[in-house]
């Protein structure tokens, strides 16, 4: 006969302890004292991380934030107070979300303060584009296109074509800005040609191609010997006598390595093809470095380089945000409550 | 002659030099912008016809500059500029040869006149503000006139700085206080006029008097605008966060006035309501200014968030601001907790605005 009240009363200790923690979760309070405590890590994280490095955010901006999180972030232990204001934002969209499904269950009616709700969901939405990006998104910086040639972009599932590069220069020769004319071909076929330069972007979707310039590249070497003058293009074959003949294996660009090559310099295949399977004779490293290294001796034939072929090189950064529509959307919304609460507050 | 065509060259190797060092430094990476330069130009002929060498295409790419900025860039200097539109008005008065001894007068530019008479207007109403609240029989006009007068001179000044450089004049020090400047004294009046509060004017007027004094001390000259922030999304958001400034330093006042209790119960309670009125304004321009900023960074840069630390600190104070409006009805809150946030924040907005355009390499310079 006594069991049952005292159900009833753990039942409703129960439904109180759940009430408060309820009300605990959508308080005004909790929300400010965990954005308080979001400031206090942000402002002392970011300038101390500042003072350290100042080109620790161009370090973070390089990379989806869920790659640096996980990969980047470890190696630097001046980075622990990202990781504390990523959970204190989660904690804060927490108690954003709860507080707005408290608004939507019990004061749902009072079309009045709708404006604060789609402030409310508006901050949602770019929250989760964020995610979603930080997530699912990719950047790849410096991918260099030559022109009239294109690349697949695997981590955008597209195709890029440079159509045309025109360098604009000052008077003194700086380079002030790179004009790209572009192709974009993503996996549905659907073809986005477009102008980009500083400031701005190529725009298709979820994809954005900003400029960062351009170079030159070696594209061809010409080289002189018995046979004239020829320009050779990397896989390009020059017959020197008979089944004799030349191939040009690899351009190295300035600065880069192979084995014991410095670029800039090219290296030649001498092969015989009378010989079974094009037998390779010998391998030969011509660079304009040193004179003597100009020359090499083939087949008893004296080949020099004498010159090399340049194409221009676009130079971009490739980002992909899946995430961003959310944001947008959640832009417009966020504006719409902004405008209603502001007319709200004044009538 | 001679000395023009010199100092048109100069001039011109100086606008590409400046671009160049800038564009090696990166600081102009993400903000050159050439190809809408025939509306530019467009634009620019009908506002002043030119009469004067003008500029061919590729000269005015070569800088990116704007036709307009090279023709004042060339012709009068940048800071010279400044005074032409009182040159001109003055001209035919100078003409007149017992008047060409006051030709020294010609040379003081246009815009630190108003600035000057900025400044005199506001100490005046700031001395009348004093003396009404301590001496009854002052009249309210008496600090009302000035303000209001001070209010114009900033007014004019802003819209011959505006003429001149063809942009909103927001960029560096000088500029930027003087328009929180003008914001504070605007919210100043308008509470004033609204609520009937003259012990919130001697604050109100202070400040914007301070941020005039500190103005001074940046560069008078006009700073070009690289075309690429020349849109009308950097209108609303320069223009709304400074206007979201003003209004927070107007709440921190009214905080720091409530946590002062010789007022009567009345004025308090008008004071919170100024204060409930700012942050909650403040707030809701803030917000706007940030749409407007992440829309134009997606737009110009392929990136509506990065990391770089002005861009932190500004969603530091939008969060801060989020958590007081939340709690400025609360009970707990209610009084000097609620004062004493809005006190802080504008302690934060004081930071993010000139501890990090002063003292930190940002993408919002001061100097």
């Amino acid at each position: 006969m006594t069991a049952a009240p005292d159900i009833t009363e753990r039942n409703n200790l129960a439904l109180k302890l759940a009430g408060s923690f309820w009300r605990l979760l959508v308080s005004p309070s909790t929300f400010v004292a965990i954005s308080l405590l979001w400031c206090l890590d942000l402002g002392v994280g970011s300038v101390t991380a500042y003072f350290n490095d100042p080109q620790f955010s161009a370090k973070m901006d390089a990379y989806p934030f869920k790659t640096w999180l996980q990969d980047i972030a470890p190696h630097n232990p001046q980075s622990t107070w990202v990781y504390i204001l990523t959970g204190l934002t989660f904690l804060m969209v927490l108690s954003l979300f709860l507080c707005s499904i408290n608004w939507f269950l019990k004061r749902r009616k009072k079309v009045r303060a709708m404006g604060e709700f789609l402030v409310h969901l508006g901050f949602l939405l770019v929250f989760s584009g964020f995610v979603v990006g930080a997530i699912w998104g990719s950047k790849q910086q410096g991918v260099g296109i030559p022109v009239n040639n294109e690349t697949y972009q695997p981590e955008i599932n597209a195709v890029l074509r440079l159509d045309h590069l025109k360098t604009l220069r000052g008077r003194s020769g700086h380079v002030l800005d790179t004009v790209s004319r572009m192709t974009l071909i993503d996996r549905h076929g659907k073809t986005t040609h477009g102008v980009v330069r500083l400031n701005h972007p190529l725009i298709q979707g979820a994809i954005v191609i900003y400029p960062r310039g351009s170079f030159k590249q070696i594209s061809s070497a010409q080289l002189s010997g018995p046979f004239g003058r020829k320009l050779l293009r990397p896989g390009d074959r020059l017959s020197l006598n008979g089944n004799k003949e030349i191939i040009l294996q690899k351009i190295l660009q300035e600065g880069e390595r192979s084995g014991f090559s410095l670029g800039p310099g090219i290296i030649l295949l001498a092969v015989d093809q009378s010989l079974p399977h094009g037998r390779q004779i010998s391998r030969h490293y011509l660079t304009p470095l040193s004179e003597q290294w100009c020359t090499a001796t083939i087949f008893g034939r004296s080949i020099t380089l004498t010159n090399f072929g340049y194409t221009e090189v676009g130079n971009y950064d490739i980002h992909k945000d899946p995430g961003i529509w959310l944001v947008l959307a959640g832009g417009l919304i966020l504006g719409i409550g902004i405008v209603w609460a502001l007319v709200r507050y004044f009538i | 002659m001679i000395n023009k065509n010199l100092t048109t060259i100069l001039d011109r190797k100086k606008a590409i030099l400046y671009l160049c060092s800038a564009y090696e430094a990166g600081s102009l990476t993400q903000s050159v912008e050439y190809l809408p330069f025939k509306q530019r130009v467009a634009r620019s002929s009908r506002a002043r016809p030119t009469n004067f060498m003008s500029l061919s295409s590729s000269q005015v790419q070569d800088t990116g500059l704007s036709r307009r900025q090279h023709e004042f860039e060339s012709r009068w200097g940048r800071h010279l500029l400044s005074g032409k539109g009182f040159r001109i008005i003055l001209k035919p008065f100078f003409c007149f040869p017992p008047l060409k001894l006051f030709n020294i007068v010609a040379l003081l530019t246009f815009q630190p006149i108003f600035h000057t008479a900025a400044i005199i207007c506001y100490s005046i109403a700031l001395l009348g503000s004093t003396a009404v609240i301590f001496c009854r029989r002052v009249k309210i006009s008496f600090v009302l006139t000035p303000a209001l007068l001070g209010l114009l001179a900033q007014l004019i000044q802003l819209v011959s700085r505006w003429h001149d450089s063809g942009h909103l004049p927001v960029m560096g020090l000088f500029e930027t206080q003087h328009f929180l400047a003008l914001w504070v004294a605007a919210a100043t009046i308008y509470f004033y006029l609204r609520y009937k509060i003259i012990q919130f004017l001697p604050a109100g007027l202070g400040f914007s008097l301070l941020a005039l004094l500190f103005a001074g001390l940046g560069p008078m000259t006009i700073i070009p605008l690289t075309p690429a922030i020349d849109t009308p999304l950097f209108l609303i958001h320069v223009a709304a966060s400074f206007a979201a400034y003003g209004l927070f330093g107007t709440a921190a006042l009214a905080g720091a006035y409530q946590l002062v209790h010789f007022w009567s119960a009345s004025d308090e309670q008008t004071i919170a309501r100024v204060m409930d009125e700012s942050l909650y304004l403040g707030f809701i321009l803030f917000t706007f200014c940030m749409i407007a900023g992440s829309i134009w960074a997606y737009l110009e840069w392929g990136s509506y968030w990065t990391w770089k630390i002005k861009g932190l600190w500004s969603y530091l104070l939008w969060f801060y601001y989020a958590g007081v409006i939340h709690v400025r009805h609360r009970n707990w809150w209610l009084g000097k907790p609620v004062s004493l946030l809005a006190m802080g924040g504008f302690a934060l907005v004081l930071f993010t605005y000139l501890g990090l355009g002063l003292l930190f390499k940002t993408s919002h310079p001061l100097l």
